[in-house]
């Protein structure tokens, strides 16, 4: 939480100025029953209308003061509050933007979303409430103090007997009601859990007929839910009450001792003290008021800040994420002559652990924290080369590190062994803008974003012509539906590209790839969606378009694969065939496994004799 | 995407800018309907009457105590003024003539204090209860809706209706509803007792600036909803870009669009902040103000009463127009009584308003049409052989849209039949309706001789197991996610299900094993071992009626042939339906529908569709040579 408030840094000088504003606004507010004491006494006992005429203008003076000193608060605090949940929010934005995909895989982009949104809004009210109704209290219970004890020293003593009561209540809030409304916190995240999980796999839960076991468990939560929210709100039924009970026996017994000691004060010598009794009485039954007031409205910003914490938390768990990429200090710009190329030696790599130890500090059962052992490697020692217009294509089985070595590419993730070069330069000594404008990556999933399909394909290229454009479409065998479209280019992309089949969204996110003209394209399984005969229309043209790209590619389907200069075939992330098609089927049994199963009898012949 | 400079950009582009985000929300920033909201909004209320009538009871007696709790305490003033005046020529102060004045008040306050706790109990029971029910309302709404609700709508958009608005509801219902009920009950009383107290001119003062308040109460409201709304419609917006860039992070990344994405991103909050900066600070000022109107009142009242006591003194007010000091702290209170209740109805308009929209949100989603119900509650479940039949089946998902026309075919028990086809050919909607996910406009299904239209569709679905193309995980470790379908299953056959789909090896190489927690929308494991865990947990639930749906197509092929053999064995004897794309997989099928625009073009086995030179053979050769298709 500490670290989440740090971020009000830039703010101080509104934060200062708020709180300054707050403070003199509670002692303004103090002034009002020190006057209303003096407009009884002077003015209306002392029988003195012109005095009472006077007291009261002064009164005034002290009611619009207060009220621009609130109105000042107000300003202050929200300017802090709102500059503060800005800073707040770009400071997520930024980091987010530079963790890698698995940081962000480890946290869930709806989770994500959640934290930059309603979670900051969260602590953002939180700081607003506290600014404008928390900071005065203490103030006000010092000031109110001290005021008393400049009235009447003596009355004073006794409302110090509120202190041990206000205590107790304290204790009460802290010990009891804000564990409460965190547990309530934590089965509200539960039951979202829950729901979220039966949206998206509302098809998996009817197939499974499972529609009754997930009502069931909507059920438990639901209930516990309701009957913990119900205890705490039954606390705080008691809570209000039982306090202004106390207040007000406080407020008889100081009426009655104060009115008492005029009994044995002399008539003669202390006249004017008993003439003050009543006044003074006026001024603690408003002081009295103040501190209810006071009193109900912490309780109410005291209950709201588990969930304001538990925000803070989520959030501060983004600011504390390390990215595993660091940026080169100096780097380096590669020669020209060695544009395109692509160079793994010895790579190997593997994730690094979780750090979700951290969060297991607090689970009691100590023997969860052993030591887990070490994560095998997904790659190992992969090593080739490749120049511009070859194609190099990986395949494999699944879980057998394809998709992790494209990702190694544009330096997604650091390898952990070995080195990757780029046009002759090692990635980690490249900015992240040489390596975007020298790569175009084509993920598994298709992602499209909200715009126009012109939008979308100018993403890899800012300001791409419409001809350009249409020869990407075309290449990416997308030209013909974008045609049919009534709006073109300019037809609407929902968002993540729904209304358009997957196929579709595959053909749009390589047109996009291709418009960027990069030296090194790849290609991660992007033809998964695409049925064979656009495949191969697919794969002949990239073959005739981009002769001088290297290409590197991903499939699972031989025939993408066939042509290729180099085929890598990957098993358990070791290289365990490197070669042609043909070199391949010679050497590598694991190859010929996968062509068996893909190709007819007859097909496979074909190849072989094809040789 | 589109190129903008930092400076702020003016409103018409922002608004045609963003308008993409708020397609589909624009019913969600206002109460349309708000009184018939607010009328059904009541009628929740209804099956809790006997508490409700309690709150309402325990409210107004509360509030009452309140009201009447002043004058006693302005009498007793006066006695004590009179005892101190009696001190002061030189007698002694007597509370007797106090206790009976004292004992009312007491009795007053703590009767109120009784009275408030009980009703806050109560209405603490009323709400929770109400607001659990609303959310097993919407769950078990959730729970009959057709799957063309979940089609039309945005995961987003209904967790977000579940989650944010159930809890907006929930936060203002009660103290909403009570502050109103308990403001009216305490303006009225006061109002009276001021009047009873006859005396017209400290009741006028009293009360001549609550019109005063109400006008800018409201006048302040209307302006602060206004930028409130600008403040939701931006956050949307602000979602909307989040949520874009977060899920395509990848792409901004490689296409070195971060600082682009950021700069947006610096517009919206920019935007927001000054919505909300403008939203919290007009809200923000209304209480001050509200304040300054009631201190005004306070100090008009301090001077007119001190008017009227000096004025008595002198003798040229009569004496019977004021009863004294005590007078004043009496309409001192009633001042306060008057006027905090409006503050506090002021304060939470804004709640009050939002918590409609969320109510009609919530409302609107209640209002969704069901599934139609199951004609039987037939559970004959045991299918005996298998056979699948579609007999004239015409579907569409959109009214003038035709997906399926005219089409029958018929599964043997026992044989794999395997749907191929290019995208968009209809080949998933098959499946739809087998599993009755969508109901058929026309034609018949039936299963072994029974229209699947007289079987409930538990029972229907207790036949088939099913494995999709989107892979869906829970929150949990691998063992929950296989033992899904049968939660009774032993670890042994656990295992042997897992064996067969090829993924007990992967499983097992983990530290934690079948324990292994699989993360949100289990991101933690590849797509292909989401795509071979689904297959173990359908494998498991040891089904009649298989059906595959593109269920390895992140699978590689040597793979995917393993689980092919362990499913041919599983599958002896029952009926199983694949789609694929890639054709290695259905070669074995024993028929192959080939569709082509919700037709089937073609049908029978990979050899004879082979020899036929159809359209098969074309999709089946374009893998392999260098012959291209022509595009259809």
């Amino acid at each position: 939480m500490k670290k989440v408030l740090s971020m009000l840094g830039p703010h101080k000088v509104p934060l200062i100025l708020s709180i300054f504003f707050a403070t003199v606004n509670t002692v303004m507010q103090l002034f009002i029953p020190l006057y209303t004491s003096k407009i009884v006494d002077e003015g209306i006992l002392g029988e003195n209308m012109q005095r009472l005429l006077e007291l009261c203008l002064v009164m005034l003076g002290f009611t619009v003061l207060s009220i621009i000193t609130s109105i000042a608060n107000t300003y202050f605090s929200t300017k802090t509050s709102v500059g503060y949940s800005i800073t707040l929010r770009n400071y997520i934005f930024d980091k987010v933007s530079r963790l890698s995909q698995s940081d962000i895989d480890k946290i869930g982009v709806s989770s994500l979303v959640t934290r930059t949104t309603n979670d900051v809004r969260q602590v953002h009210d939180i700081v607003l409430s506290t600014l404008k109704s928390l900071i005065p209290i203490p103030i006000m219970l010092v000031g109110g103090l001290a005021m008393a004890f400049y009235m009447n020293p003596k009355l004073a003593r006794l409302s110090l007997l509120s202190i041990p009561v206000l205590m107790v209540l304290a204790i009460i809030i802290i010990a009891i009601i804000v564990p409460m409304y965190s547990k309530v916190q934590k089965l509200v995240d539960k039951m979202n859990q829950i729901m979220r999980e039966k949206i998206s796999g509302i098809r998996v839960i009817r197939a499974f007929n499972k529609t009754q076991y997930e009502d069931n468990r909507f059920a438990d939560t639901n209930l516990e839910l309701t009957g913990l929210g119900l205890r705490a709100a039954r606390i705080m039924a008691c809570f209000i009450p039982v306090l202004t009970v106390l207040l007000y026996s406080l407020i008889c017994v100081v009426i009655y001792l104060s009115v008492d000691a005029a009994n044995y004060l002399d008539v003669e010598t202390q006249y004017e003290q008993i003439r003050a009794t009543l006044p003074n009485m006026f001024a603690f039954i408003t002081f009295f008021g103040l501190i209810i007031s006071a009193i109900t409205s912490v309780v109410s910003i005291l209950v709201s800040i588990p969930r304001a914490v538990i925000s803070g938390k989520r959030i501060k768990a983004i600011m504390e994420a390390v990215s595993d990429i660091v940026l080169p200090e100096n780097p380096v710009t590669p020669k020209e002559e060695d544009a395109g190329k692509l160079e793994f030696s010895n790579v190997s790599f593997k994730y690094k652990p979780r750090p979700a130890e951290k969060k297991k500090k607090f689970a009691l059962k100590k023997k969860k924290t052993e030591e887990k052992p070490q994560k095998p490697f997904e790659l190992k020692n992969i090593s080739f080369a490749s120049a511009p217009g070859e194609t190099t294509a990986i395949i494999g089985i699944t879980g057998s590190g394809k998709t992790t070595l494209c990702n190694l590419i544009p330096r997604l993730y650091d390898v952990t062994e070995g080195e990757i070069k780029i046009a002759g330069v090692n990635v980690k000594d490249l900015s992240p803008e040489e390596i975007g404008k020298r790569i175009a990556f084509i993920p598994q999933t298709a992602y499209l974003f909200s715009g126009t399909i012109r939008d979308n394909i100018c993403f890899g290229k800012k300001d791409a012509t419409d001809a350009e454009i249409w020869r990407a479409l075309e290449i990416a065998q997308a030209k013909s539906f974008v045609d049919s479209l009534p709006d073109g280019l300019d037809s609407f992309v929902s968002q993540a590209g729904k209304n358009f089949s997957g196929g579709q969204k595959q053909r749009l996110s390589i047109a996009r790839a291709i418009v960027k003209g990069a030296e090194i394209i790849v290609f991660d399984d992007s033809f998964s969606a695409l049925d064979l005969a656009t495949d191969a229309r697919l794969r002949a043209s990239l073959r005739e378009n981009l002769s001088d790209v290297n290409i590197v590619i991903v499939a699972q389907r031989v025939g993408t694969v066939l042509n290729a200069d180099r085929i890598i075939v990957l098993d358990n992330g070791e290289p365990v065939g490197m070669g042609t098609h043909r070199e391949l089927l010679e050497s590598c049994e694991l190859y010929r496994e996968i062509v068996v199963t893909q190709l007819s009898e007859e097909a496979l012949e074909e190849v072989n004799g094809n040789e | 995407m589109s190129k903008k400079n930092k400076a702020a950009i003016p409103e018409t582009e922002y608004q045609s800018r963003y308008s993409a985000y708020r397609g589909d929300r624009k019913e969600e920033s206002k109460p349309e309907n708000a009184k018939g909201t607010f009328l059904r909004f009541i009628s929740l209320i209804k099956p809790y009457a006997v508490p409700m009538f309690f709150v309402v009871l325990t409210s107004m007696l509360s509030t009452l105590c309140n009201v009447i709790a002043p004058r006693f305490m302005g009498s007793t003033i006066n006695i004590l003024q009179e005892q101190i005046d009696v001190r002061l020529s030189g007698g002694v102060i007597d509370f007797t003539a106090t206790y009976g004045q004292v004992k009312i008040l007491a009795a007053l306050y703590l009767s109120a204090s009784f009275f408030s706790f009980l009703q806050e109990f109560i209405s603490a029971g009323v709400s929770q209860r109400l607001v659990c029910g609303l959310r097993a309302d919407l769950n078990a709404k959730l729970s009959h809706l057709p799957l063309s609700y979940y089609d039309k709508q945005t995961k987003g958009q209904v967790i977000s209706k579940i989650v944010n608005d159930i809890e907006n509801v929930s936060g203002s219902l009660k103290s909403s509803i009570l502050t109103v009920m308990t403001s009216v009950i305490q303006v009225v009383g006061s109002f009276v007792m001021m009047c009873i107290s006859g005396n017209l001119p400290m009741t006028f003062a009293a009360i001549c600036l609550v019109p005063v308040s109400a006008l800018v109460s409201y006048k302040v409201s209307r302006i602060s909803k206004v930028w409130f709304r600008r403040y939701w419609d931006t956050m949307g917006d602000l979602n909307g870009h989040i949520e874009e860039m977060y899920a395509g992070h990848t792409i901004v990344r490689m296409f070195g669009h971060e600082d682009e994405s950021v700069k947006e991103f610096r517009t919206i909050t920019e935007r927001l902040g000054k919505n909300s900066f403008m939203a919290n600070m007009i809200s923000g000022i209304l209480s001050p103000v509200l304040t300054l109107i009631n201190n005004l009142n306070y100090v008009s009242l301090c001077l007119l009463g001190g008017v009227f006591f000096i004025g008595i003194k002198n003798g040229t007010i009569p004496a019977n127009a004021f009863g004294g000091i005590g007078d004043i702290s009496t309409f001192l209170s009633y001042s306060s009584q008057f006027s905090n209740p409006i503050i506090n109805v002021s304060k939470i308009i804004n709640n009050i308003q939002s918590s409609l929209a969320s109510a009609e949100r919530v409302f609107n989603m209640l209002d969704e049409l069901d599934e139609k119900p199951d004609v039987s509650t037939n559970d004959h479940k045991d299918v005996l052989h298998g056979e699948v039949e579609f007999r004239d089946v015409s579907f569409r998902y959109v009214e003038d849209r035709p997906l399926i026309d005219d089409l029958s075919f018929v599964a043997k028990p026992g044989s794999i039949t395997a749907i191929v086809g290019p995208t968009g050919a209809g080949k998933t909607t098959i499946v739809n309706l087998l599993m009755r996910f969508y109901d058929v406009n026309s034609g018949t299904i039936t299963i072994d001789g029974t229209d699947i239209y007289t079987m409930s569709r538990d029972a229907l679905r207790a036949n088939f197991g099913m494995v999709l193309q989107d892979t869906w995980l829970f929150k949990g470790t691998i063992r929950e996610n296989i033992k899904y379908g049968r939660q009774d299953a032993s670890d042994e056959d656990m295992i042997e299900a897992a064996k067969a789909a090829q993924i007990y090896d992967y499983i097992m190489s983990l530290p934690e094993g079948f324990d292994t927690p699989l993360t949100e929308d289990a991101a933690n494991i590849s797509q292909g071992q989401r795509q071979l865990l689904t297959i173990a947990r359908a494998i498991l639930v040891d089904p009649k009626v298989l059906i595959l749906d593109e269920a390895t197509s992140s699978v590689d092929t040597k793979t995917e042939q393993r689980i092919q053999t362990a499913m041919n064995e599983l599958m002896k004897g029952r009926t199983s339906f694949v789609i694929a794309h890639r054709l290695s997989t259905i070669k074995n099928a024993d028929n192959i529908l080939v569709m082509k625009k919700g037709a089937i073009v073609e049908q029978g086995t990979h050899e004879g569709l082979l020899k036929a030179d159809g359209f098969y053979a074309l999709l089946y050769n374009s893998q392999y040579t260098d012959g291209i298709p022509p595009e259809d």
